[in-house]
């Protein structure tokens, strides 16, 4: 609490991947999204923290930022709440810089800079021990005293240095002293004037020439004369051609090296460390393609190796509960509904619970390790080529799991073409919600018997490289043809490998599993009462396959058949469509009501396998199969995505245009498959 | 009888689905919770 009794507010702050997010989860006890590599934090995050005299903090986590000049969305989030400028956050009362004790140049670049924003300033020297392996010898104590602020080392990941930083939250901290950098000449003159032109006007604890630099780089925020000044200063200096903000960052790294020079600081040895030997082989232009090629094989034949006995297990449980329901409740509609509806709606989609699990258990993994950073940096190659920067990378990969955090986390893009780009290509990537569509169409597609594991996982794997494959070459045609420009070099920091923490592992595949039931005891449970609803009403029939074709589900479908018929699609594909418009795993509960309404109970996958035009030819033959799969790779089918991408966009506009481009390829490329694959004599 | 009281509970049941999944799609987007539920965003 403050002198007055008010909360105080700390605000969390720090270059990308220091370590904010673990170190605000492990003082405020929060689950905060986490992981090896930067940019995980796009949006501010509040929680409370206790000094160890029991005072309750309020934490601001804030997304990481190599300066205070913010340049992409996200940056400017943590700019506007360390300015307090944010809507429902005050001006924080303190600041508490994270920092990487293993890269500590550059780190207190921002510390120099967040210092001048006159608010008590707290540094965690977070990661000391990945420091020591590389040799750095810390001086905590000569920092503390060389820089004016207290320095705590800290290991958030493993709980600690939290005693020491809650007791020093706790006492009286002090604003910075006085600007210690050395401003060059030229600079300095423009500085004084601005600052003296503000001086008066500015509360005593904001440090003038801090105001002054900003106005210099353009913020328009503060009293006319002295934005006039700034103006011409700036003018100035670009007639001069003198570079000002580089001469500013130059003195600051200047200083930075001095103060870590004179506090003895050592840095660490040039011997290759661990990290160095394993990026030889995974950054390697051949190697690092075959390792990233084998851990996504791997990835997929565990998916749908080890994931078969649980999804069996859990198939059992559902087939046993409908059972058990049709042998002891007395026969009429509600029984109807528990068995054709619920049961088979929702058992449908949870038997995929383990495959989802086993998707998040690798990029736990692989993200915690470090390695999805190395991918990066392998694909950033294509991504250049075809327009976009690296940094859109990660909002890429996080659309594997799901797209909606995919855009948001392009905020983390600064060029807004790119981050337009990156949104309009998010949804390609194949989300976890599409495993139980992509599952159950290859199983229907190759019989179990003729083609092994591997060979499954091969068809994933080829699944995902057509949707990634795709996005990158509309991300060329988006960003070089439609909206143009060029696009920045990418600068990617490469953190150190680690091992990955079981408990974080754990804990994120927990958290998915409790998202996947809740969704599936909600969205999916009451999609399907209203699927097996209009798939079971009006009743015109007694016999199960004329009931389903006279239901309003079934007028509907027969409505769309000619529409997807060239396809290869019949009008319960149609209905399966219809039904998965809000979101793509309905398929399967859908086709699962429709052939359990139609009086199918064989399973979905051998009533599918079973399932004959009029004429007595199968429907699900191979190609069919391959259109659907590839018609789901395309189509935007989650309501969703459409909201955020509103949301990130800021209106209608380009989700339509999403929704309709990509249903557009949708339906393009399955016909071209269906095309093609009957000129070449398939049926 | 049971029949009757059977369609009476499909119904609300049905009707209770629909006003679900109406407020769930169409309430005010923005803040925690406001995804798919997929992401924990």
């Amino acid at each position: 609490m403050n002198q007055d009794g008010a909360k105080r507010w700390v605000a969390v702050v720090g270059n990308p991947n220091a370590g904010k997010s673990t170190l605000f989860n492990a003082l405020t006890g929060l689950r905060q999204r986490v992981g090896n590599y930067p940019g995980v934090t796009v949006e501010k995050r509040t929680g409370t923290a206790f000094t160890l005299h029991g005072d309750a903090l309020e934490l601001i986590d804030l997304p990481g930022m190599y300066s205070l000049s913010p340049r992409s969305p996200d940056e400017k989030i943590a700019w506007q709440v360390l300015h307090g400028e944010s809507k429902g956050v005050p001006r924080p009362d303190a600041v508490l810089c994270v920092v990487d004790a293993s890269n500590l140049e550059r780190n207190l670049f921002l510390v120099t800079q967040v210092m001048e924003l006159g608010l008590p300033v707290l540094v965690a020297l977070n990661m000391v021990d990945m420091a020591e392996a590389k040799g750095i010898h810390l001086r905590p104590q000569e920092l503390s005293q060389k820089l004016g602020v207290p320095f705590i080392p800290t290991q958030a990941h493993r709980g600690k240095g939290l005693v020491e930083l809650r007791a020093a939250l706790g006492q009286g901290l002090h604003r910075p002293g006085p600007r210690q950098w050395a401003m060059p000449p030229p600079l300095a003159a423009a500085v004084g004037q601005i600052a003296a032109a503000w001086r008066e006007s500015l509360p005593a604890e904001v440090t003038a020439e801090g105001k002054a630099l900003e106005l210099l780089a353009g913020s328009n925020v503060g009293p006319e004369g002295a934005r006039k000044l700034a103006a011409g200063w700036r003018e100035r200096f670009r007639k001069e051609a003198y570079d000002w903000s580089a001469a500013v960052i130059h003195a600051r790294y200047e200083y930075v090296r001095n103060v870590l020079g004179a506090a003895g600081v050592l840095g660490g040895s040039r011997i290759a460390t661990w990290t160095d030997r394993i990026d030889s082989i995974v950054l390697h232009p051949v190697a690092g393609w075959g390792v990233l090629a084998g851990m996504m094989m791997t990835l997929f034949i565990s998916i749908f190796s080890i994931a078969s006995y649980p999804m069996e297990w859990i198939d059992a449980g559902f087939s046993w509960t409908g059972l058990f329901l049709e042998q002891r409740m007395p026969e009429g509609v509600l029984r109807e509904l528990l068995v054709n509806g619920v049961v088979a709606g929702v058992g449908g989609v949870v038997i995929f619970l383990p495959q989802i699990l086993i998707l998040f258990f690798f990029l736990g993994l692989l993200e915690d390790s470090g390695y999805l950073a190395r991918a990066a940096f392998l694909l950033d190659r294509v991504m250049h080529r075809v327009g976009l920067s690296g940094k859109s990378f990660i909002p890429l990969l996080s659309s594997y799991a799901c797209a909606i955090p995919g855009i948001m986390a392009t905020r983390t893009v600064e060029d807004p073409k790119d981050r337009l780009t990156t949104i309009l290509i998010a949804p390609l990537m194949s989300c976890s919600a599409r495993i139980p569509v992509y599952t159950t169409l290859i199983a229907a597609a190759i019989p179990a018997a003729l083609v092994p594991i591997w060979g499954k996982a091969a068809a994933f794997l080829g699944l995902y490289i057509l949707g990634t494959g795709t996005a990158f070459f509309l991300a060329w045609f988006f960003r070089k043809k439609m909206l143009g420009g060029g696009s920045p070099p990418l600068i990617l920091e490469l953190p150190p490998y680690r091992i990955p923490a079981v408990r974080s592992v754990a804990l994120r595949m927990w958290e998915r599993a409790i998202i996947f039931l809740k969704r599936a005891g909600t969205v999916i449970l009451a999609l399907s009462i209203l699927l097996w609803f209009v798939s079971s009403f009006p009743v015109r029939s007694e016999d199960p396959a004329e009931k389903l074709a006279g239901s309003y589900a079934g007028q509907l479908g027969h409505l769309l058949e000619p529409i997807i018929r060239p396809l290869g699609f019949d009008w319960r594909i149609g209905i399966g469509l219809v039904g998965s418009l809000a979101a793509r795993e309905v398929f399967v509960s859908t086709m699962s009501i429709v052939y359990h309404v139609g009086g199918e109970e064989a399973g979905l996958v051998a009533d599918m396998q079973g399932a004959h035009w009029p004429n007595g030819d199968p429907i699900y033959t191979p190609l069919t199969c391959l259109s659907l799969l590839v018609f789901y790779v395309y189509a935007l089918q989650c309501l969703s995505t459409v909201a955020v991408a509103k949301r990130e966009t800021g209106g209608w506009g380009w989700p339509a245009f999403m929704m309709l481009y990509m249903t557009a390829l949708a339906y393009g490329a399955a016909w071209i498959v269906q095309i093609v694959g009957r000129a070449l004599g398939f049926s | 009888m049971s029949e009757s009281w059977q369609g009476w509970v499909v119904g609300g049941v049905v009707l209770g689905a629909l006003i679900y999944l109406v407020i769930r799609f169409f309430k005010p987007k923005g803040g925690k919770g406001s995804g798919c539920g997929k992401c924990s965003s």
